[in-house]
């Protein structure tokens, strides 16, 4: 039980990539919305940070998954 | 999944025969390949630089050439007009020198002509003037009247020439 | 519920598929690696055949293809990783056909080796000791020495911190990724077996798959990039 309330604490990591994301997503939209013309360049920085953001989420995801396998 | 071993070691090393493969199978010669057709489209950049300065001096050539034959053909032109002018004033001048000669061989033989019959002439009058004589002479008239009738006659003549 | 658990874990474990006796000792060999021995065939494979008889005037489509992958490929990286550092672009493409592959394999119902936290590590591994070779390198033992006070001299520990977390942090990242991308399809595929997996797959297998390659590729590339400036 206490294993899988730890895995879910760990889980919630995912709250900031999510909000991280939603943040970069936004500002990105502006940006094209502000210049269309570079589309291309803010596209690819916009999946870099996208990744980059995503990291954390991930983390907490690996997290999890270590507390389930590791403690029994 | 989670755990760290000898397999580690594997991975690194199956990455450095994808590495070997990749670079060496589809890298290298697609890379050989684009050099080299890089390669030829030099040479043939090279090429047709070269066939167009050729062209260029060919063009020039014959340009200098064409000047040329422009020269030529004037100094012919000019030579072909002085040999025409001095072989004209020739034959006028020698046209000129046959006419003169002419001339002056028609009035010399005019001269001559004129002479022989003025001598025809005389000699005619003379022989008429003779035979007057020898018809008086035959009328009979004395030998001394004759000598001096023909006398006066040689002294007529003889002062007439 | 118990069932469920029982499954998914068996389908994350990494089997090995046989072992090795050498000296004694057994030598397990994963499915990752032997998956990856797969991919080296492939990529043999695919490899003789695209370059087979290469013609300087090409008249097939398979040579222009061929040329058009290996330019794409060489200008992306070299773009990343800037002209200065252009004999690292072969290593570079190597990871990213690699990554690229072993990512799209889940497709095809293997379980992809970059789930395995060998391959990553050695991935990562791999990565930063040809970042700091790279310093090294341009820079030579003295520099590189001294590129860790950059730019304070109290910056020192977290630089030499960042040693460890950079690899860790791309290991962990690509492992990661492809482990939740896993996990996720796996249940779909236990809740509904038949027509919903495939949108997932679509974004799971090849997206994810894709772009993880990409940003593992992009990061490493811009450690590169950084050491050599």
């Amino acid at each position: 039980m206490g294993v899988a309330i730890g895995a879910g604490i760990a889980a919630l990591a995912g709250i900031g990539a999510g909000v991280g994301i939603g943040i970069a997503s936004g500002k990105a939209v502006e940006a094209v919305a502000r210049q269309p013309e570079a589309d291309g360049k803010i596209t690819k920085l916009l999946l870099l940070g996208g990744a980059l953001a995503e990291a954390t989420a991930i983390y907490g995801f690996v997290v999890a998954i270590l507390i389930i396998m590791l403690v029994k | 999944m989670l755990k760290l071993d000898i397999n580690l070691v594997f991975t690194v090393i199956n990455l450095l025969i994808i590495y070997f493969i990749v670079s060496k199978f589809l890298f290298q010669p697609v890379k050989n390949i684009l050099a080299k057709r890089q390669e030829e489209l030099d040479k043939q950049y090279a090429d047709a630089a070269a066939a167009k300065s050729q062209a260029g001096e060919l063009r020039q050539q014959y340009e200098e050439r064409v000047k040329g034959i422009d020269e030529e053909k004037a100094a012919a032109v000019s030579k072909a007009r002085e040999k025409a002018d001095e072989e004209y004033g020739r034959i006028v001048a020698e046209a000129k020198a046959e006419a003169q000669k002419i001339m002056s061989d028609a009035k010399k033989k005019a001269q001559g002509e004129q002479e022989r019959s003025i001598r025809q002439a005389q000699e005619q009058i003379a022989g008429l003037v003779m035979e007057a004589a020898a018809r008086v002479v035959a009328s009979g008239e004395g030998q001394a009247a004759d000598r001096e009738l023909y006398n006066q006659f040689l002294a007529k003549t003889g002062e007439q020439r | 519920m118990e069932e469920l658990a029982g499954e998914l874990v068996e389908q994350l474990d990494c089997v090995a598929v046989f072992s090795v006796n050498i000296g004694g000792y057994e030598i397990p060999i994963y499915e990752s690696t032997v998956i990856t021995w797969v991919i080296i065939l492939i990529l043999l494979l695919l490899s003789l055949f695209l370059t087979r008889n290469l013609q300087v005037h090409p008249t097939g489509k398979r040579q222009l293809f061929v040329e058009m992958l290996v330019t794409k490929i060489e200008g992306f990286i070299t773009d990343m990783v800037g002209e200065e550092a252009k004999g690292y672009v072969p290593y570079l493409s190597t990871v990213l056909i690699y990554l690229a592959f072993a990512n799209l394999i889940g497709l095809f119902g293997v379980k992809p080796p970059t789930k395995d936290l060998n391959v990553t590590a050695a991935l990562a591994l791999m990565s930063i000791v040809l970042v700091q070779f790279a310093s090294i390198r341009s820079k030579g033992a003295g520099g590189w020495l001294k590129s860790f006070k950059e730019p304070m001299a109290i910056v020192t520990p977290i630089n030499i911190l960042e040693l460890f977390i950079k690899p860790l942090s791309l290991c962990m990242r690509l492992f990661g990724n492809v482990l939740g991308a896993f996990v996720i399809m796996e249940l779909i595929k236990i809740l509904m077996p038949a027509v919903a997996p495939v949108p997932f797959s679509l974004y799971f297998d090849i997206f994810d798959g894709l772009i993880q390659a990409y940003v593992f590729v992009f990061l490493t590339s811009l450690y590169i990039r950084e050491a050599v400036e």
